[in-house]
């Protein structure tokens, strides 16, 4: 394919949806088909089969429409009103949505607890996000590249060819995009240092080995569009002169793989993949590698050495994978999300990104919010807004009357952010300081039922169970920490467990091999920040008792 | 060189060098337990952590390359409690058995628990591996001392490039094993022993070590191994006047720490019972001279000897054997008497034998059994080089860019050279097979050409051809050296791929593309060592009984 013939692909596809009555997109991402969205589907299907008008219509799959805990959805879209968004969608209220949309009438009223009911679109939950990683999630068919060509699509390849690699790695670098992966390095930076590294064959890796518990932005962004992610690390390929590129995806989203697979495909067979992309010099390929579910291969070297065949163990850095990475060749790894944000700055430029966002950490930043609140589901918010405002303004504040006790950011890397901090604002550096970490974006409410040694302990039994075992520190210090919590929880344990457990801690951060082992602490540490008295209250009385006599 | 500072030494490096061989070339010793010197760092110990001016947390010294103006500690209160609580971890999920321990004195763990003054865990003693393995003749796993080091691993893998074991699972329950967790004699191990060479603890000891003795009881006894020609040095560990084990040593210039089965473990003969240890003469004979026989401890083969033999005393059987060849000399002259000498025994009483021949009996008539297989190599290399043995010492063959093996299997032949080919692989030298058989070599080949047998003269031929013709020979080096040259190039001239091709099987774009890597000394990937001071890469020929075996050229 030529540059020029990209808007003609885009008009036509335009006008076919145009031509439609009415769309009906419903959604098909892994939560939403956990909860039914496949009988919402033959619903659909069957009543524009059986409705005259139904041949008018259009009936698609969409990527996550984002408040998952409402699913399944579907949204309505017509050329000449607001579209209509369903939830609790089943196979019988789509069959009804079906009639009503067909027959140009507003929905029925319907009891209140009813399948299907009408969920208003100008509630917090979808007004106070900002989306641009996600803009296209929900809107358009993940497996129809045409789609994604009608909303804009691999017009800032376009762009970027246009420029030459160092422009491109500039404008990264101005925008101030930092990798969304957890740890925040600069990625205009990264790709300045893989396209310096010396050496002809360079590699880019997308990270999509998301693992942590309750975490789902990497999926629902390959799921829901899939080709974002492709033209970003497209466009990252030309920036730092890669020509072969890999995405690492966990074996535990098959949906993900699918649609990437096809994206690939499609890609290719469109001339936007492959050799002499869009009729340019530039060439590159992509190829998918399925992790085995190791979590620890989400950290860079281990997911590098898991893509090369060995076994997927951490390895010390330096060297960084922009100097050694991929057989020893200059390689670039970016998160998922991260690649997900490229297309973006590349049409609207670095000047409004960095508008957007506080002073060290700019754009957006996805978050998977679940736990107890009214809202759950996958959120996409301005760096700098308050926890206070993701918690109570998008989710809707604690389910079940009970009170807000902590925020969990960053998974098992991250640490718990008591009630008092609500109000600070979610960036990396803010984050930091309260001694959690931004992470990839897991979110988890616990209201007051939630006892903080036991949920310290749920994430030293995921670390002890996803530590690789290299090293003796997270092997074997993650199994004693866990051992003492156990203790806590058991009520058996004694002051003097509590101050091993503190020492215990900082030997593992101070002294692992990887980042897992490293942070693998930060759930206890924080937790005893926090919630000492919680660990306090826990120690056993009679323990307690014969340990003073022995002093 | 560049320059930097280690516990307030000023210490001077080439580009590269880690902190950890800065320190320990100068003295400086850094506790450590899963690095090795001739292994790539793992970082798994997290006992080497040093402090580094200028960064806020401790680095692995096995990991962190020297750069200029570096100011580094290897000694602090906070590494002191850093490595005590690594101590303390490594202890909870390790019995402290060094009582009765066979590793106690030589164990790593035992040094440093020492050294930091750990006696017991400070945690709660949990074992995550208790599995107990003695399925083969050398030597046992015990899997509960092991502290997943991984050198084990790491040594097969990097130096040996058998790839018999792997660390399965992981975290806590992580552990060493074969594929599948086979029996080793299933495996791909070759049963070299250097895993139990290099493991810190009594995780791997050899079966003929356990309950021999304490390590500090056991006397050194270094010598040479009288397998094959490649001359590794062994180091007896013995006690009394009986062999323990076999280890190998650093210092060792052929082979270092590593051997192969037969010099790790092929000693047993020498404290067989059955073995020969003193002489016999028949029986009609011993009574025809009137000897007496000696009272000897005989082993069970010997005693079924005595019906046909009797065990007399050296003086007397030397005597008799200098009468007999005294008495064959005076018959018959010098030359009825011949010599043949053998390679398994020291080049010293080789010399010595043919001394005897020569100078004592007065004949030529000697000879050794290496005439079989050497002679050939011996006059060739002699014509071709000035000398009939390897030009190059074996250490250089892991810093060679093209590795071209032919007539040679290596792995099975001489296996501590195939141990330096192998390195120089993983470091990232092409390696260039020409062989009709599959031989263990070409899994680590970058080109095998499987000629039909007898064919590979074609293709050496062919070799050269491709060479000359792409002006890749280096005419300066052979005017130098050479004489006749021409006459070889017009020998070579009908010998395109294409005819080799024909008559070898190997397709010609393979044998072009071996000819290139060959004269160019191209590698698989990474830099060449002599990149400073050549162009070309340094490639090395490599061949064995293939090639001298041959009886006719085509």
């Amino acid at each position: 394919m030529k540059p020029e013939e990209l808007p003609i692909l885009a008009d036509k596809e335009k006008a076919l949806q145009a031509s439609k009555t009415c769309r009906l997109l419903y959604c098909s991402s892994t939560a939403c088909v956990a909860s039914g969205s496949g009988a919402v589907k033959d619903g659909l299907t069957r009543a524009l089969k059986d409705n005259p008008a139904g041949k008018a219509a259009a009936l698609a799959q969409t990527g996550c429409m984002g408040l998952c805990s409402h699913g399944p959805m579907v949204r309505v879209e017509h050329a000449d009103r607001p579209s209509t968004l369903y939830e609790y969608v089943n196979g019988e209220a789509a069959a009804r949505i079906v009639a009503d949309e067909l027959a140009g009438q507003a929905p029925a009223a319907i009891a209140p607890e009813s399948a299907g009911r009408v969920l208003p679109q100008d509630i917090p939950f979808f007004t106070r996000q900002t989306k641009v990683v996600l803009a296209r999630a929900g809107v358009i068919d993940p497996e129809r590249i045409e789609d994604y060509i009608a909303h804009d699509g691999y017009t800032a390849l376009t762009r970027a060819l246009g420029m030459t690699p160092e422009q491109v790695c500039d404008e990264i670098q101005r925008s101030g995009l930092r990798g969304r992966g957890g740890a925040g390095y600069p990625t205009g930076l990264k790709w300045q240092h893989v396209r310096s590294a010396a050496g002809d064959k360079k590699y880019v890796v997308a990270n999509g080995d998301e693992g942590d518990p309750g975490a789902y932005m990497d999926r629902t962004l390959m799921e829901a569009d899939p080709h974002s992610v492709l033209e970003g690390m497209i466009i990252a390929a030309y920036a730092v002169g890669a020509q072969q590129g890999f995405f690492y995806v966990r074996a535990e989203y098959p949906l993900a793989v699918k649609r990437l697979e096809r994206a690939i495909r499609m890609a290719t067979r469109q001339g936007l993949l492959g050799k002499n992309i869009l009729g340019s010099e530039f060439s590159f390929a992509v190829d998918i590698r399925i992790g085995a579910g190791a979590f620890v291969c989400g950290e860079e070297t281990a997911l590098m050495a898991s893509i090369e065949g060995q076994r997927g163990l951490p390895r010390m850095r330096p060297p960084y994978p922009a100097q050694s990475g991929l057989w020893g060749c200059p390689t670039l790894i970016n998160n998922v999300e991260t690649l997900g944000a490229i297309t973006a700055i590349v049409n609207k430029g670095a000047d409004w990104f960095h508008g957007i966002g506080t002073e060290k950490s700019k754009g957006t930043k996805i978050f998977a919010l679940t736990g107890k609140l009214n809202n759950t589901g996958l959120i996409e918010v301005p760096m700098g807004i308050t926890l206070r405002e993701i918690v109570y303004d998008i989710g809707g504040g604690v389910a079940a009357g009970r009170s807000f006790k902590a925020a969990q950011t960053g998974g098992p890397s991250g640490g718990c952010i008591p009630a008092e901090h609500l109000d600070t604002p979610v960036d990396y550096e803010s984050l930091k300081a309260l001694g959690s970490i931004m992470g990839s974006g897991g979110l988890v409410v616990m209201d007051d039922t939630s006892s903080m040694p036991a949920v310290a302990k749920f994430f030293m039994e995921f670390c002890v169970d996803e530590s690789c075992g290299k090293c003796v520190p997270c092997r074997v210090g993650t199994v004693q920490i866990q051992g003492i919590l156990q203790k806590v929880v058991d009520g058996k344990a004694v002051q003097a467990d509590i101050d091993r457990l503190e020492r215990l801690c900082v030997t593992v951060q101070r002294t692992s091999l990887c980042g897992l082992g490293q942070s693998a602490p930060n759930p206890v540490i924080s937790t005893l920040r926090y919630f000492r008295d919680e660990y306090e209250q826990m120690l056993g009385a009679a323990a307690s008792a014969r340990a003073e006599v022995s002093a | 060189m560049i320059t930097l500072t280690i516990d307030g030494q000023p210490i001077s490096v080439t580009p590269g060098t880690t902190a950890m061989d800065a320190a320990l070339a100068n003295g400086i010793d850094i506790p450590r337990l899963c690095h090795h010197p001739d292994l790539k760092p793992s970082g798994g110990c997290r006992l080497c952590l040093v402090e580094v001016d200028g960064r806020p947390n401790p680095i692995p010294s096995c990991g962190l390359a020297c750069e200029p103006g570096m100011v580094i500690r290897s000694q602090s209160d906070q590494l002191t409690a850093l490595r005590r609580d690594t101590i303390d971890l490594f202890v909870s999920d390790h019995p402290l058995d060094c009582v009765t321990c066979d590793k106690a004195g030589a164990c790593a763990l035992q040094k440093y628990a020492y050294d930091y003054g750990i006696t017991e865990t400070s945690h709660d003693f949990k074992l995550g591996r208790t599995l107990y393995q003695n399925d083969n003749p050398f030597f046992i796993r015990d899997h509960q001392y092991c502290i997943l080091c991984a050198k084990c691993v790491r040594v097969c893998d990097e130096v040996i490039g058998a790839h018999a074991i792997e660390i399965v699972d992981r975290g806590f329950g992580s552990h060493v094993a074969t594929p599948f967790d086979v029996p080793m004699a299933d495996s791909n191990c070759v049963f070299c022993g250097s895993c139990v060479q290099v493991c810190p603890t009594a995780a791997l000891l050899p079966v003929s070590r356990l309950k021999q003795g304490r390590e500090w009881e056991l006397e050194h006894k270094k010598t040479i191994c009288g397998y094959c020609g490649v001359g590794c040095g062994i180091d007896y560990r013995t006690k009394g006047n009986h062999i323990v084990y076999a280890q190998g040593y650093p210092e060792a210039p052929a082979n270092g720490e590593f051997m192969c089965v037969k010099g790790r473990s092929g000693w047993d003969f020498a404290q067989h019972p059955d073995r020969l240890t003193h002489p016999l003469v028949r029986k009609d004979l011993a009574r025809e001279l009137g000897l007496s026989a000696e009272a000897w401890t005989l082993g069970p083969t010997q005693r079924a000897a005595l019906a046909d033999f009797v065990p007399v005393a050296w003086e007397t059987a030397l005597d008799l054997v200098a009468a007999k060849l005294a008495a064959a000399v005076k018959a018959a002259g010098p030359d009825a008497v011949a010599g043949l000498a053998s390679a398994r025994c020291v080049n010293e009483d080789n010399y010595l034998f043919q001394k005897l021949m020569r100078a004592a009996i007065g004949t030529n008539n000697i000879d050794h059994c290496a005439r079989l297989c050497h002679a050939s190599s011996v006059s060739g290399l002699g014509m071709a080089f000035g000398g009939g043995a390897m030009t190059n010492p074996i250490r250089d063959i892991r810093d060679a860019d093209c590795l071209f093996v032919t007539g040679s299997n290596t792995t099975e032949s001489h296996p501590v050279i195939s141990y330096e080919m192998v390195r120089a692989v993983k470091s990232g030298a092409s390696l260039i097979v020409v062989d009709p058989r599959q031989i263990p070599l070409t899994e680590h080949a970058t080109l095998w050409l499987q000629t039909r047998p007898g064919t590979d003269h074609f293709v050496f031929l062919a070799i050269a051809h491709v060479i000359l013709r792409e002006g890749w020979a280096d005419r300066d080096f052979i005017a130098g050296r050479t004489e006749g040259f021409d006459e070889f190039a017009a020998s070579v001239a009908p010998y395109t791929p294409e005819v080799a091709a024909l008559a070898s099987g190997v397709p010609a774009d393979k044998i072009v593309l071996a000819a290139r890597m060959y004269a160019l000394g191209e590698r698989a990937r990474g830099a060449s060592k002599y990149a400073a001071e050549s162009e070309r890469g340094h490639s090395g020929i490599f061949w064995a009984m293939g090639i001298t075996q041959r009886s006719e050229w085509d």
